[in-house]
């Protein structure tokens, strides 16, 4: 502050200096002149008055040489700034209204940019960013693989491939984390030159080194010290219990380095210990991701060339689906890879086009507000050009206004957004959180404020640039005296109208598809799943022993166990192209035994369900009751025949033909958008079983004690089962989660595009109202009644929502066509979006116009009539 | 004789050249200017000073405050290295100017070539 005021003073003192010498210069020319002059003979008192006259009009040269030092633009400058700042003062309520609107549109926008901006934009704080890249492959039937199997993975890492610097290997793991609470927790398994390769170097204690002397080592991250050790004051060679096994934390890495991924890890552990744990560290095949630093002296195209042809070379080691064509290394410049990246934009494109014109709405808004001000200075205006303003001075004063409007609403947007993100993301992120996924936090910063007001300054133009020509139109081209035409058409009302009707439409239009979202979404997440979720919990050990069903059996929280090849809500089960008759239909299958029914509560509508002799390998299945009419329409199903072939890549589900012995009630099984299951054939299972890969545990509670219960005995059975637990309620719940993010999201923007158009029309009107005190004094003075009076101020703003609402709910039905095109599973007709919303919006509108008209109706004439 | 008016975009040339021939204040440059074109040539005395301001701002003279010979303060000005380049290019597109244009000027009918 007092470095700005020191540099402010020295202008300004220099400006004295400045102006001082151009005195002392012409004044030096003056007497100069005047002594040559008298040199010449002419009478002194003469002299100088010719040397006065050969100098010219000294005012406007000394204009010229302050305008060849710069000075001009920044005077003037200057003048507009103060003048903008004295007019905004004097006029609060036009100041607050337009900072209210566009506040809140560039507060919305700056949300959405800071969401975009953590996880695309801002990189982890490593030392060389610049030459951070991502290792992905694209296979030879063009699918992009982020992933590596571990072999290949290992050669690179050991050995990196030409142009590469260094190359580590990652992987996201969530394992079981004791001694807090025994519950999955997310962390990154890591080669152990990773915090090198990156440079990054640990707060506390040290990073992983390539010596393998000690047991399992750890590193927390800042949070994972907060949440695995309570913040204990001495981390450093603490025991936790990872999956069974004890790791050292020899490290706790800064508070801003939370991984390479969105997902901020709790832990790194290295990725020999990590295999120590799993007994098929390969998973599917492709199993960690690679990335690493660039040589200096190669480009991306070298490094690619050569990393391509180090995968081609072990192709014959991969699955024919996953041979490689070519490899490629890419610049990485946020948290996300490549492929995330173009899925990020994808899903943030409508809602950015949304919020966009949001921002129109309130442009409009504003130009509306800046034209009738602009309107009503027309006087003063005039008076500037007759005392020789040129056409662009006025247009630089009144936007300079806007610019200052517009950085005012920038802060406030600025600030709004700072102080809703942490809410906004609590709500976004709560149920990840109780899954074991922490994503980084959202943060505004430098580059958010940036956004802010390059948009901001954007919208000025949209918002003053218009309404600034058109006032300024009566004296285009230099003109002097006015062309009464262009200021009859600046002051009237038709632009206005123009821009109401224009953004009350869009708010329309904006309101109704938002109420379209909010009931989709809303019916999608009432829908009725035909199971009960409450009580049920599916745990994941990856292979269900008979151990561990009876050790879970045993536990006094579990009231019943049920086996399942894939948990219902968790993914789609598998699909097989089963014979019925003579016909070949894809039908939904899932190994279940007896109880899976009574745990979820499914309902045997007809025949029988599975017994004991049936899970012992009986070729009988179950099916639902909608498999039973598509297949079998009008026939009895108890008896009736499907073949299941054989299936290559799932081969673990039994084949063979099977008989129809009961039909039990729908369920939503796989994903809530798809609504009821198509189809469910179930077969019957048991323990060892190896198509089973869950078992549903129906408990007393889904407390965090029966979780830590029941994790504490899969890892006493096997200390090195990763039991991932998943209570069934939660699945819904996380099912559920993009549906009413989408519709609170959308309800949110709509009315505040409903607020932004109401705080506009309230304000245009008031305006008015009082710009036009003495004709409203006038027409009192003449009889009018209040009433009447407020009818009419009413009539205008009464038209103008009229139109909008004609234009915005055809359009907005247009916009619903178009959405309903993307997806089948969409509504598009809705009594509350298209009758409802936009009339309690015209209501809405007409109270927001009605407000400020009745209290200048209750002026006094004599008083209206005085002030003129 | 008459005066006559300056071609536009002349004056920054003519000052160049009135300053490179040492250090002087505005009025004497205006002098300089006059006397050495026989008086033919008028300067505006007021476009002067704008004239040197901008070519301040450019770098091509340099301005120090003195006293006259008369006693009296005075702001003086010196060409800078790039306002001799500049002078020095200047003269040269000039006297190319001028030469072509003398020599339509002066052209008859048997020079032309066909």
């Amino acid at each position: 502050m007092m470095r700005r005021l020191a540099l402010w003073w020295r202008t300004v003192s220099a400006r004295r200096r400045f102006e001082r010498e151009l005195d002392a210069e012409f004044e030096f020319h003056l007497h100069a002149r005047t002594d040559d002059l008298i040199g010449q003979g002419v009478a002194p008192d003469q002299a100088r008055r010719r040397a006065q006259v050969e100098l010219g009009m000294q005012g406007m040269h000394r204009d010229a040489c302050r305008e060849a030092r710069g000075l001009v633009v920044l005077d003037h400058a200057v003048r507009d700034l103060r003048y903008a700042v004295r007019g905004l003062w004097r006029n609060p309520g036009y100041s607050i209204t337009a900072l209210l609107v566009l506040g809140i549109a560039l507060g919305a926008n700056a949300l959405l940019f800071s969401l975009f901006s953590a996880y695309a934009l801002r990189a982890p704080p490593l030392a060389d960013a610049s030459r951070w890249v991502s290792l992905e492959a694209i296979t030879t039937r063009d699918e992009r693989m982020t992933s590596w199997p571990v072999a290949e993975a290992d050669a690179l890492v050991a050995r990196p491939s030409a142009g590469m610097e260094a190359i580590y290997a990652m992987r996201e793991v969530r394992l079981i984390v004791q001694p807090a609470l025994a519950r999955l927790v997310g962390g990154e398994s890591v080669s152990d030159n990773y915090f090198d390769v990156l440079g990054v170097a640990p707060a506390l204690g040290r990073g992983f080194t390539a010596q393998s002397d000690a047991g399992a080592e750890l590193v927390l991250s800042d949070l994972g010290w907060q949440r695995l050790l309570a913040g204990e004051a001495d981390p450093l060679g603490r025991t936790l219990t990872v999956a069974g096994r004890a790791f050292t934390v020899v490290g706790v890495m800064p508070p801003e380095f939370s991984g390479t991924t969105p997902q901020h890890a709790m832990y790194w552990l290295r990725e020999r210990d990590y295999r120590a744990l799993q007994p098929r560290p390969d998973g599917d095949g492709l199993a960690v991701q690679l990335g690493g630093m660039r040589r200096h002296d190669s480009s991306l195209a070298q490094a690619s060339a050569a990393l391509t042809s180090r995968a081609v070379a072990a192709n014959s080691e991969r699955e024919t689906s996953l041979r490689v064509a070519r490899a490629e290394v890419s610049t990485r410049r946020g948290y996300l890879a490549q492929s995330d990246m173009h899925d990020l934009v994808q899903a943030c494109l409508p809602i950015a086009f949304a919020f966009v014109l949001l921002l129109l709405v309130a442009a409009a808004n504003l130009a509306n507000l800046v034209l009738a001000r602009f309107a009503s200075r027309q006087g003063e205006l005039a008076i500037r050009v007759a005392v020789g303003a040129p056409r662009r001075r006025l247009l630089s004063q009144l936007l300079t206004e806007c610019v200052l409007l517009a950085s005012m609403a920038a802060v406030f947007g600025f600030a709004l957004a700072s102080a809703l993100l942490l809410p906004l993301q609590a709500f976004l992120f709560s149920l990840l959180g109780e899954f074991g996924i922490d994503l980084i936090g959202l943060r505004v910063d430098l580059g958010v404020l940036a956004y802010t007001w390059v948009l901001a300054l954007l919208a000025t133009v949209a918002f003053g640039l218009i309404p600034a020509l058109l006032a300024t139109a009566a004296w285009r081209g230099g003109r002097s005296r006015p062309d009464l035409t262009a200021m009859q058409r600046a002051s009237g009302s038709r632009m206005r109208s123009l821009l109401m009707v224009t953004q009350l439409a869009i708010s329309v239009m904006l309101l109704v598809i938002a109420g379209l979202v909010a009931m989709n979404a809303r019916s999608v997440a009432q829908i009725r799943i035909g199971f009960d979720p409450a009580r049920t919990i599916a745990v994941h050990p990856g292979q269900v022993t008979p151990a561990l069903a009876r050790e879970l059996a045993a536990l006094p929280q579990v009231e019943r166990t049920a086996l399942t090849s894939r948990a219902p809500l968790m993914g789609t089960p598998h699909r097989i192209d089963a014979q019925v008759g003579a016909r070949s239909e894809p039908l939904f299958v899932r190994a279940v035994d007896a109880a899976y029914f009574e745990v979820f509560g499914i309902d045997i509508l007809h025949g029988r369900g599975f017994s004991a002799a049936d899970e012992a390998g009986a070729n009988v299945v179950l099916v639902s009751r909608r498999t039973a009419e598509h297949l079998w329409p009008g026939v009895n199903p108890i008896g009736q025949l499907i073949d299941l072939p054989a299936q290559e890549r799932l081969g673990r589900l039994r084949s063979g033909q099977f008989v129809v012995v009961g039909v039990v009630a729908d369920v939503v099984s796989a994903w809530f958008v798809s609504g009821i299951d198509g189809s469910a054939v179930y077969l019957p299972t048991r323990v060892g079983d190896p198509a089973v890969s869950g078992l549903m545990l129906r408990t007393r509670d889904t407390s965090v004690a029966t979780l830590d219960a029941i994790a504490r005995a899969c890892t006493r059975v096997d200390p090195q089962l990763s039991c991932e637990l998943m209570p069934m309620l939660l699945a819904v719940r996380i099912q559920r989660l993009p549906f009413l993010a989408a519709s609170t999201l959308s309800l949110l923007l709509g009315w505040i595009a409903l607020g932004i158009s109401c705080i506009g029309l309230y304000g245009l009107v008031s305006y008015l109202v009082v710009q036009k005190r003495a004709e409203i004094g006038v027409r009192l003075a003449l009889g009018a009644s209040h009433a009447r009076v407020i009818r009419h101020l009413l009539s205008g703003a009464a038209r103008q929502i009229g139109i909008g609402v004609a234009i915005g709910v055809p359009l907005a039905f247009a916009v619903a066509r178009v959405l309903a095109a993307l997806s089948d599973k969409l509504h598009t007709f809705d009594l509350v979006s298209f009758v409802v919303i936009p009339l309690l919006l015209a209501l809405l509108a007409l109270l927001a116009a009605w407000l400020p008209a009745r209290r200048c109706a209750r002026i006094l004439p004599s008083e209206a009539l005085r002030q003129d | 004789m008459g005066t006559s008016n300056l071609l536009p975009g002349t004056l920054e040339m003519l000052l160049l050249k009135a300053v490179s021939l040492g250090t002087e204040h505005g009025y004497g440059l205006l002098q300089r200017i006059q006397r050495s074109s026989g008086d033919v040539l008028a300067v505006e005395q007021g476009a002067l000073y704008p004239a040197l301001f901008r070519l301040e701002s450019q770098g091509l003279v340099a301005s120090e405050w003195g006293v006259s010979d008369n006693n009296r303060k005075a702001r003086f000005y010196s060409l800078t290295r790039a306002g001799r380049a500049r002078l020095a290019r200047d003269v040269g597109q000039w006297q190319q100017l001028a030469a072509a244009m003398n020599a339509v000027l002066n052209a008859t009918r048997g020079e032309l070539p066909r």
